[in-house]
C-alpha cells in the first residue's frame, strides 16, 4: 500500500505541475490542495488533479491515463514479533470454576500502523487463547460418537464468559519492511492459552497440582482439587 | 401445505405465500431478498439470525414464517432511516465493533432490543445481553463499547422504538 500510494502520489503530482505549468519538484501538497512554492495564487484541488487523469486532452501528449498502482513487495526475511502476557485468575476450589479477572497484553509488532486495529486483533486472539485454554474440545464418545455437534457444545465462548483485555505495545522497528511493522494476528491466540494455564497453575500448585492438561473445564479442575471425592467405576 | 400469511417487513405490509416448515430467516433471505440477516448455525446457538419481532430480539432460524403472520419484523435493513445509521448501527462503525461481519447484523438486532429494555447499561449488562450472540473475532471488548458509544448517542434509535411502542399499544 505504501509502495503503491507514493507512486500514486508521484503521478497525481506530475499532473499538477502541468495543470499549473510549474516543474515538478516545485509542487507541493498541503489539505487537499496541489501548489506551486512561494507562488501563493497558484493552486489545485486534488479532487481536480484526480479527475484531469482521466482526460486524455488535458494531459501532456503520451502521459499514461488513471490513477490505479498496483505494487508488490518480498519480504527479504520473516519479520519476528514478540511479546509478554500475564493474567489473575481466580480459582473455585469449590466447584472448580475458573475465572480470569484481569489479563495484560504488551506485544511488539514494530510500528503500530493503526491502533485501533492493533488492539482489536490482540483483543480477538487473546479471547480465543482463554477459550482454548478453559472450554473449547471436541469430544468423542463410545464407538467415536461426536458428543460435541453445536458450537455451544464446543463451548466458543459468550461476552459473558470472557473479560476486558488490556492491551499494549512496544515499537520496535524492523529493517525487514520500510514500514518498520511486523505481524501481530496472531500474537493473542498464541500467547494466551499458556498465560491462562501458568497462572492456574500458580494458584494451585500449593495443593500439589504441578500440571494440567487444556481445556481446563470446571469438570476437569473440580476432579483436579477432589481427588479423594473421584466417581466410583 | 401452504399458507398465505401477511406480515410487516420493515415497515412495508408484505402478503407471502409459504411452506409450513419455512423458517423465518428463508422467508426473509429467500424470499424476500434481505440478505442482511445471516445464517450462522441454523440451530439457534450463534444469534446471527438475529432480528425484531415485534420490538423484540428473536432468532429467526427458531421461528417459522406462519409464526410471524400478522408481526411486525424489522431486519438490519430496516434498522437506519434510509440516509443515516441507527446509534448502535454507528457506534459499531465509530468503536471498531467487527472484524469479519458475519456476528454483526444479529449482534446490532440483540444491542437494539438490549438499549430497549435497559437504555444505559453497565458493561456486564451488555455481556450478558449480547450472551445469546457468538462473535469469534472481536474478543466482544470492542462491542460492548460500541454498545455504550450507541448508549450514549441516542440508544436503541427511532425505528426500533416505535416498534417496540407499537407492540405494546
Amino acid at each position: 500500500v505504501q509502495m503503491a500510494t507514493a507512486r500514486l502520489k508521484s503521478r497525481l503530482t506530475e499532473i499538477a505541475a502541468h495543470l499549473l505549468e510549474a516543474s515538478v519538484d516545485d509542487i507541493e501538497l498541503h489539505d487537499g490542495e496541489f501548489a506551486v512554492k512561494g507562488s501563493p495564487g497558484s493552486t489545485v484541488a486534488l479532487s481536480e488533479v484526480a479527475m484531469t487523469a482521466y482526460k486524455p486532452h488535458k494531459l501532456l501528449e503520451g502521459s499514461d491515463l488513471g490513477l490505479e498502482f498496483v505494487s508488490y513487495h518480498e519480504p527479504k526475511n520473516l519479520s519476528y514479533p514478540s511479546g509478554a502476557h500475564g493474567c489473575v485468575v481466580e480459582v473455585d476450589r469449590t466447584t472448580g470454576e475458573i475465572s480470569v479477572r484481569r489479563y495484560i497484553a504488551v506485544d511488539d509488532c514494530g510500528v503500530v500502523i493503526n491502533p485501533l486495529l492493533a488492539r482489536g486483533q490482540v483483543q480477538g486472539g487473546v479471547v480465543q487463547g482463554i477459550a482454548q485454554a478453559l472450554l473449547e474440545e471436541v469430544v468423542y464418545g463410545d464407538g467415536a460418537q461426536p458428543m460435541t455437534s453445536t458450537l455451544v457444545d464446543y463451548c466458543v465462548p459468550s461476552a459473558a464468559d470472557m473479560p476486558d483485555i488490556e492491551t499494549h505495545h512496544l515499537e520496535i522497528r524492523t529493517t525487514g519492511n520500510s514500514l518498520g511493522a511486523k505481524g501481530l494476528g496472531e500474537a493473542g491466540a498464541t500467547a494466551a492459552p499458556q498465560a491462562v494455564v501458568n497462572a492456574v497453575v500458580d494458584a494451585v500448585g500449593h495443593l500439589g497440582i504441578r500440571t494440567l492438561d487444556m481445556p481446563l473445564t470446571h469438570l476437569k479442575m473440580w476432579k483436579a482439587l477432589h481427588p479423594d471425592l473421584q466417581e466410583s467405576e | 401445505m401452504r399458507h398465505d400469511i401477511e406480515l410487516s417487513v420493515n415497515g412495508t405490509p408484505t402478503a407471502v405465500n409459504v411452506e409450513s416448515r419455512q423458517l423465518l430467516v428463508y422467508l426473509l433471505r429467500e424470499q424476500l431478498g434481505l440478505t442482511g440477516t445471516h445464517v450462522g448455525c441454523d440451530t439457534s446457538n450463534c444469534g446471527a439470525c438475529t432480528v425484531l419481532v415485534d420490538g423484540e430480539a428473536v432468532k429467526s432460524c427458531t421461528v417459522l414464517a406462519v409464526a410471524a403472520d400478522g408481526a411486525s419484523v424489522v431486519t438490519v435493513e430496516g434498522l437506519g432511516t434510509g440516509q443515516t445509521l441507527s446509534p448502535v448501527q454507528e457506534g459499531f462503525r465509530q468503536c471498531h465493533g467487527l472484524q469479519c461481519g458475519y456476528c454483526t447484523p444479529g449482534m446490532v438486532m440483540a444491542a437494539t432490543s438490549l438499549l430497549l429494555d435497559n437504555p444505559h447499561p453497565e458493561p456486564t449488562e451488555i455481556r450478558e445481553g449480547i450472551e445469546g450472540n457468538l462473535c469469534r473475532c472481536t474478543g466482544y471488548q470492542m462491542i460492548v463499547e460500541s454498545v455504550q458509544w450507541a448508549a450514549e448517542h441516542g440508544g436503541a434509535g427511532p425505528v426500533a422504538a416505535a416498534e417496540r411502542e407499537g407492540a405494546h399499544t
